[in-house]
């Protein structure tokens, strides 16, 4: 391994994870924006944004982009979260430039009025398809419950209504904020070539503006209460949770991770113990979550109406048994190995590309795979017990969707 | 140069190692049996069965085995599907040798306990339940017991009833009968070095035994139908599936090629026509699939209930025009994607195992990556012109789901 980086005059920054067993590259840009960074009529603009990149810019028409992707046999997506919007191609090694040109001419589009009305279209369909998951309603719900007063709490896609009403100049507005070149990181993984990526982003980006934006990172305030949104469509009851956790940039997030493994991931975790392995509920997970400047754990259950009392009950009680008595130095071990699957995480160069990005973003370095594996595999029952001992799991913000009446 | 070493033992069992200079470590085991092999009556008793089977296994009870895997950060996974069933797992190399038996309990020495029954069935009925949660799976499966309508197309999971009948012996005998080494496939890859793999495989395997029943042929759906299913969706779901040349056809990468066209990335037909142009959709698709001695291609949509008339008529349409209208560009575009998407799938070890083992099963032999570059190299957009005006789509199977559907005026099926 290898490790790149370097920043643009106008702040953009370049990074890479050099990997010469890998047989393909990744590039991605990863925009340091998302739901959070919008205002209430803003809702929504982060994602319908990313759908925009794709449409053109003043010399590019969709078409072209999308047949461009397709002629370098690109693997190639975008997404966007609550804080981070992600573009990113994976192609063998000899299509790194035609790619890199690619994702740096998108940075830049058009953002046609005609173009922005049809793919409201589709943003429209992609709200209808998730009322459709129980799980993604269960989200949502849950999120608004948990930072009720903060954009990181309305949903990434916004409301049916706010794309209705939001207009081409709106969002061409948050983009000059928000795409500037201080605000973005270009990534580069695997098998690629670190002088031409370098080259090809001062030609692509170099004259892009700084903008000296910011991020509020004042914690948001939390929420909490358990509420039940009825709908008798579904068969299944969904519960989505939500607890304060920690910021991406706290290194105790490692032992928060490695705690809520032990909760709630896998076939030995506690929470499989207590309701999936007697049939209680179909899943039943527990994770830690970290963002920018603030974090949570959050838990799904799924279950049949009537198991919900019992399996809920259950659920909880294991939550709040792990912070009355805190956990066992062997759970905690099998929990850390969980994690040694990043290694083999590692062998597709855009699992990868996503991880050193992400890095960079939050913390401004990339952490090598050993540095990560010693950094959780030094976690201990006792940093466990001390970050349960503050009781995160008591201000617990849950949302039932299903043919349920209460949580 | 690839280099998979293969055997053919005399208990039927096919053993294929890949050795690779990597810390990762591999392990696909295939067996011929699946949901088209469940006795009649007791649909979902194979699904069933891949769940009780991680019910404690050789000296460990459940407990002891989970906790036994999860403490060498190994996966284990696998599913009952409808022709094959499959166990795998991926660790590092180094534990290899150590997790693969903890695996293996689970197939030729699962306790199959009387206690641990009924939670496995609940479970099961859970999933069943689960099902009409995802409209999008749901479409699929009942397209597929329309699309194979006899029992090799039943719903794997099962139904409430059929499993509501099933009981812990029923699975016993299932599992005698059906976990059998005949036609079954080892897939290993990964840095665990030739011969020790094979000297692990020989200690786990060597002694296993007999055959599964057959399963009952594949007889897909021969004519068009179309049938609609009521749910109270949001998004009319809408999918259709047709015929296409067996997975062992010479013309197999004039096939494959046909679907990258309608649907290989966002600038193929599918996606300019559905969702560019026309803003109907936001995922709509075209996907090649095979069973063994048949292949097929599924596609896909989804909308809401006033665009969704309009949205299977564009799919309809472009799948019928495909026959003499591939162009040079599109043939190009479609060799790059699948030659790359070689490479890409090589990187991941977990997915050189499970193509060796597919390949295997579906063909009878492992391809090799010369093989494959030639097929794809090979197709030309005269050539795949000339397949499409031979194999145009057609006799297509189609289901909508949801609150309704206004079939178009004037299309025929």
């Amino acid at each position: 391994m290898r490790y790149d980086h370097t920043t643009l005059d106008n702040g953009l920054r370049v990074i890479g994870e050099y990997n010469d067993e890998a047989l393909s590259m990744a590039a991605g840009f990863f925009c340091r924006t998302g739901a959070r960074d919008e205002t209430p009529k803003e809702s929504g603009t982060s994602h319908f944004l990313e759908h925009m990149m794709f449409k053109g810019t003043a010399t590019l028409s969709y078409d072209h982009i999308n047949k461009t992707f397709d002629r370098i046999g690109a693997r190639y997506n975008a997404f966007t979260s609550d804080e981070n919007t992600v573009y990113f191609g994976q192609v063998l090694p000899e299509y790194q430039e035609d790619l890199v040109d690619l994702l740096g001419q998108m940075m830049r589009p058009a953002l046609r009025g005609e173009d922005f009305e049809m793919e409201k279209n589709v943003i429209l369909e992609e709200i209808a398809m998730y009322l459709d998951q129980p799980m993604w309603v269960a989200h949502d719900h849950c999120c608004q419950l948990f930072n009720p007063d903060h954009a990181i709490g309305r949903p990434v896609l916004g409301t049916a209504d706010s794309i209705r009403a939001l207009a081409r100049d709106e969002m061409a507005d948050y983009f000059e904020r928000r795409y500037a070149a201080d605000n973005l990181v270009l990534a580069f993984s695997g098998k690629y070539d670190w002088e031409a990526g370098l080259r090809a982003a001062q030609r692509l980006c170099g004259a892009w503006r700084p903008s000296g934006v910011t991020r509020d990172l004042t914690p948001p305030a939390t929420g909490r209460g358990l509420r039940a949104v009825r709908l008798d469509k579904f068969n299944q009851v969904n519960v989505y949770m939500m607890c304060p956790g920690l910021a991406a940039q706290d290194e105790d997030r490692f032992a928060a991770s490695v705690l809520a493994a032990a909760i709630g991931s896998g076939e030995a975790s506690r929470l499989h113990w207590a309701l999936v392995d007697p049939g209680l509920a179909e899943s039943a997970h527990w994770s830690h979550e970290e963002l920018d400047g603030c974090g949570k754990y959050a838990g799904v259950l799924v279950c049949a109406p009537d198991k919900l009392p019992e399996a809920f009950a259950r659920f909880r009680g294991e939550l709040a048994k792990a912070q009355d008595e805190g956990l066992r130095e062997d759970e905690v071990q099998r929990a850390i190995r969980r994690f040694g699957m990043v290694v083999l995480q590692a062998e597709s160069p855009l699992r990868r590309l996503v991880n050193v990005g992400m890095d960079w973003v939050y913390r401004g370095r990339i952490t090598p795979l050993d540095e990560f594996l010693a950094k959780v595999r030094a976690v201990t029952a006792a940093d466990c017990a001390r970050l349960l001992a503050a009781r995160p799991f008591d201000a617990l913000a849950a949302v039932g969707v299903g043919p349920v009446e209460a949580l | 140069m690839r280099e998979i070493h293969e055997y053919h033992w005399d208990n039927g069992l096919t053993v294929l190692i890949e050795p690779l200079a990597r810390p990762a470590a591999a392990t696909h085991l295939l067996l011929p049996t699946g949901a088209a092999g469940d006795p009649s009556g007791a649909e979902g008793a194979g699904s069933l069965l891949h769940a009780f089977c991680q019910r404690g296994a050789g000296d460990r009870d459940t407990r002891a085995l989970n906790e036994a895997i999860e403490g060498l950060g190994a996966r284990r996974g696998g599913s009952a599907g409808r022709e094959t069933t499959t166990w795998s797992l991926s660790c590092l190399a180094d534990d290899w040798a150590e997790a693969l038996p903890l695996v293996v309990d689970s197939v030729r020495s699962p306790r199959l306990p009387d206690e641990a029954f009924e939670s496995v069935r609940q479970l099961g009925l859970q999933e069943v339940a689960g099902l009409d949660d995802d409209p999008g799976r749901k479409c699929l499966v009942e397209l597929t017991r329309r699309y194979f309508p006899t029992a090799f197309g039943r719903p794997m999971l099962g139904t409430a009833d059929s499993l509501a009948a099933l009981d812990a012996d029923s699975l016993r005998t299932h599992w005698q009968a059906a976990y059998r080494p005949q036609g079954a496939i080892l897939a290993i890859a990964g840095g665990m070095g030739h011969e020790r793999a094979l000297e692990v495989a020989k200690r786990l395997f060597a002694d296993w035994e007999g055959a599964a029943p057959p399963l009952p042929p594949t007889e897909p759906c021969a004519e068009a139908a179309y049938e609609h299913v009521t749910s109270t969706t949001e998004q009319v779901q809408m999918a259709l599936a047709y015929a296409d040349v067996p997975p062992s056809d010479p013309m197999r990468y004039h096939a494959l090629m046909a679907v990258q066209v309608l649907s290989g990335g966002m600038g193929a037909r599918l996606f300019t026509e559905v969702r560019e142009k026309r803003g109907l959709c936001y995922a709509v698709g075209a996907s090649s699939a095979a069973v063994r001695g048949h292949g097929y291609v599924m596609a896909r949509a989804s909308t809401t209930t006033e665009r969704s008339s309009e949205t299977l008529e564009v799919l309809l349409g472009e799948l019928r025009r495909l026959p003499g209208s591939v162009q040079a560009d599109e043939v190009e575009r479609a060799k790059v994607r699948l030659l790359s998407n070689e490479v890409m799938s090589d990187e991941i070890t977990s997915t050189r195992a499970a193509r060796a083992a597919n390949d295997q099963f579906i063909l009878g032999r492992v391809r090799t990556p010369e093989e494959v570059r030639a097929g794809i190299e090979a197709v030309s957009a005269a050539s795949l012109n000339a397949f499409l005006e031979a194999h145009a789509p057609a006799d297509f199977t189609v289901l909508t789901l949801g609150p309704s559907f206004a079939w178009p005026a004037g299309l025929s099926l």
